[in-house]
């Protein structure tokens, strides 16, 4: 057994939610008689009995980790993931429970926190590097690595404010990259820079663990967790609901779960919907056969149905729809749109379905989500989120990816020619 | 492997856990934070006068525009008092630890708010904010105290060896205006309204400090509640301090010691009770 780095005992963050209800002055009124009572409670060191609704957002999560360790926590929205790095950083306090951590924490949440405008790199550089942590004699020991690291030597003694939002973020990155902390929180993190710069930046979260250090990486891009980690959990509404364990099955585990609220979901009330103008009534997707599919199939003919009815009173020419096929990160890989094939959609009846018809599904394998937006002449009339969540699958035609991990989003029909 | 065990005894363990309500400021953590606290500083020094033409300038130009001020409607237009001694130097005597006091209590009120996403990002003992605020106003102090050496030369004013206290009333002073602006501070997380009210208590503040007039103006039997303001105390300790010539005050010195010395555990303590909501409510 290697050194504990990291262990949470039945960590947990119960948050208040101010009444909302009213506007305006009686409701400020109201929050102000609340944080008074709360405030001479404080003094009196009395129980607060207030208005206030509290939710756990997150319940007694115990987890340990020890040296090399890359542990990757699942969830999606809401799960708790944010308030676990939270409390690590130590930026927020527990309600209960609590986390031992041998060594010191880098964090990888905002690179560049400490950042000022109006300051040149290299003063930035200093202060960002005291923010996190660093000692002024390390710094300077550092200070040509970083620098180097960013690649913006010439704008060293430049107001951060003229950089490049590329440039700023590569330098605050390189800060916070040369810690090198024993507990190292990474929240999707990759996001930053061009890919080469990403690639470094893999590289040099890596060396953390290399170094005997513990990295806990937050993401919901499975692709990057199942890449990257050694051992997941998977958290929903601030409960484990997969312990620590292997990374394969938590994906899995995870899949199914997001899945099964999905379906929930969809069974519960449809879709919540803001729109008095459109209903969307149902959203499927259909094989050749008419059969209705809960995964899609990469190269396979696919129909998404829409099930919809508009208010009378609309004009249905001005009326479309457009489906965003996106990245559990929330990129969009493609944007179907309705007004792409014809100025107006056409719909002739208030109620009824739209097809959107796709004959050879150019998605690679891997986990993709659907929003639907409705628009009338550009103006977004509704817009559902994860209309669809679920898997596309790899089809007969594909042969197993080597390059598993990089296999992207699309797949493009090709062809290999010797000459 | 042992050389890995022998990494982790010395490694520093943290304990993360829910903390008891009432403490006051870990004294050692902050010593320990001694080098962010310094850079701290030396950003709102490096900030302050960013993109200005006259820069540094800025620095010797606000304290002798005030004079000039004071002299001309309170010394030569009202004729207020300034005991015997030059009223230039009585006003810029005054107002070099008023602008201290003043300055750090304006900044670190209103510091935690201007510094938000050091707040909900990155920890450390938040109260290294305000003081680094306060302490960054010792260079304005520095500078302040080059031009009153000036001053006291062209005048020919001879230093008094009281002027060695001076140390001592500085630190009085920084410790006030950290006890007021750790409060306010604290306070304007949960409600912005405190920044707007800050000017103002400043405002009044020094009105009711001997800035510009003499505090002798202040009839004897109102001594007692005027010297409960722990200003007054420092601006005559300071004016003690350089001219030697006046009478040392003190009562008013004795009563600005124990009020700064409250306040400023006070405000301790209170930050210490608001900070651990900070990220979650600002």
């Amino acid at each position: 057994m290697t050194e504990l780095i990291l262990k949470c005992e039945n960590l947990s963050k119960q948050y208040r939610i101010r009444p909302t209800k009213g506007m305006g002055w009686r409701r400020n009124q109201r929050v102000l008689v609340d944080d008074i009572a709360q405030f001479t409670n404080l003094f009196r060191g009395k129980k607060r009995n207030n208005h206030k609704v509290s939710f756990w957002a997150l319940k007694d999560v115990s987890f340990e980790a020890r040296r090399g360790d890359i542990l990757g926590v699942i969830g999606s929205n809401g799960a708790g993931k944010s308030t676990l790095l939270k409390l690590l950083s130590r930026v927020t306090e527990p309600s209960h429970g609590r986390a031992i951590i041998n060594g010191r924490v880098g964090s990888l949440l905002e690179v560049g926190t400490g950042f000022h405008s109006e300051l040149t790199g290299r003063e930035n550089i200093f202060i960002s590097g005291a923010i996190i942590g660093m000692s002024r004699a390390e710094i300077k020991n550092k200070f040509d690595e970083i620098v180097a690291f960013s690649g913006v030597e010439k704008f060293l003694d430049t107001p951060v404010k003229r950089f490049s939002s590329g440039m700023e973020v590569r330098l605050a990155f390189s800060v916070a990259a040369h810690l090198h902390p024993e507990l190292l929180l990474v929240d999707e993190v990759l996001s930053v820079g061009d890919a080469a710069f990403q690639q470094k930046s893999l590289a040099k979260i890596k060396e953390v663990s290399e170094n005997g250090g513990v990295i806990l990486f937050v993401s919901h891009n499975m692709t990057t967790i199942a890449s990257l980690c050694t051992k997941a959990i998977v958290l929903d509404h601030g409960n484990v609901i997969y312990e620590l364990g292997n990374v394969p099955g938590a994906i899995e585990y995870y899949l199914n779960f997001a899945k099964q609220a999905q379906l929930k979901h969809k069974a519960e009330s449809k879709f919540t919907q803001k729109s008095t103008l459109v209903k969307i009534n149902d959203f499927n997707l259909i094989d050749a056969n008419g059969i209705t599919l809960d995964t899609l199939t990469s190269g396979a003919p696919v129909d998404f149905m829409i099930d919809y009815s508009i208010d009378p009173a609309v004009n249905l020419e001005d009326i479309g729809f457009t489906i965003l096929i996106k990245t559990l990160n929330g990129d969009v890989i493609a944007n179907l749109s309705s007004f792409k094939e014809m100025r107006t959609f056409g719909i002739s009846n208030p109620s009824g379905q739209a097809c959107c018809a796709i004959e050879h599904l150019p998605l690679a394998p891997g986990t993709i989500t659907m929003s639907l937006v409705v628009e009338r002449k550009g103006e977004v009339l509704e817009m559902i989120e994860d209309v669809f969540v679920g898997e596309v699958d790899r089809g007969g035609h594909l042969r197993e990816h080597i390059l598993k991990e990089r296999q992207g989003w699309v797949e493009i029909e090709h062809d290999w020619r010797m000459g | 492997m042992t050389e890995n065990k022998s990494k982790t005894d010395h490694l520093r363990q943290t304990v993360i856990e829910p903390s008891p309500k009432w403490r006051l400021i870990d004294f050692r953590e902050l010593w320990e934070y001694r080098e962010l606290l310094f850079m701290l500083a030396l950003r709102e020094v490096q900030l302050r006068y960013r993109q200005t033409f006259l820069g540094v300038a800025w620095v010797i130009l606000q304290p002798l525009v005030t004079t000039v001020i004071f002299t001309f409607i309170f010394g030569r237009l009202l004729g207020a008092g300034s005991d015997d001694i030059q009223y230039e130097l009585f006003a810029f005597a005054g107002l070099i630890p008023w602008n201290v006091f003043s300055q750090s209590l304006q900044r670190g009120g209103v510091s935690l708010t201007r510094d938000i996403r050091l707040i909900t990002k990155i920890f450390f003992p938040r109260v290294i904010i305000p003081i680094a605020n306060a302490i960054s106003t010792l260079v304005d102090f520095g500078v302040s105290f080059i031009i009153l050496i000036v001053l006291l030369l062209v005048y020919q004013v001879p230093l008094s060896i009281s002027i060695l206290s001076l140390p001592l009333l500085l630190v009085l002073t920084l410790m006030l205006s950290i006890g007021v602006g750790v409060i306010f501070a604290s306070l304007n997380v949960y409600y912005r309204d405190f920044t707007y009210v800050l000017p103002f208590l400043i405002q009044v503040w020094m009105y009711a400090s001997p800035l510009a007039y003499s505090s002798n103006l202040i009839p004897e039997s109102l001594n007692w509640i005027y010297d409960l303001n722990p200003m007054v105390g420092i601006i005559d300790g300071f004016r003690w301090a350089i001219f030697g010539t006046i009478t040392f005050p003190m009562n008013a010195l004795i009563y600005s010691f124990v009020t700064s010395l409250v306040i400023f555990f006070l405000g301790m303590f209170i930050f210490r009770r608001l900070e651990r909501s900070f990220a979650d409510v600002i």
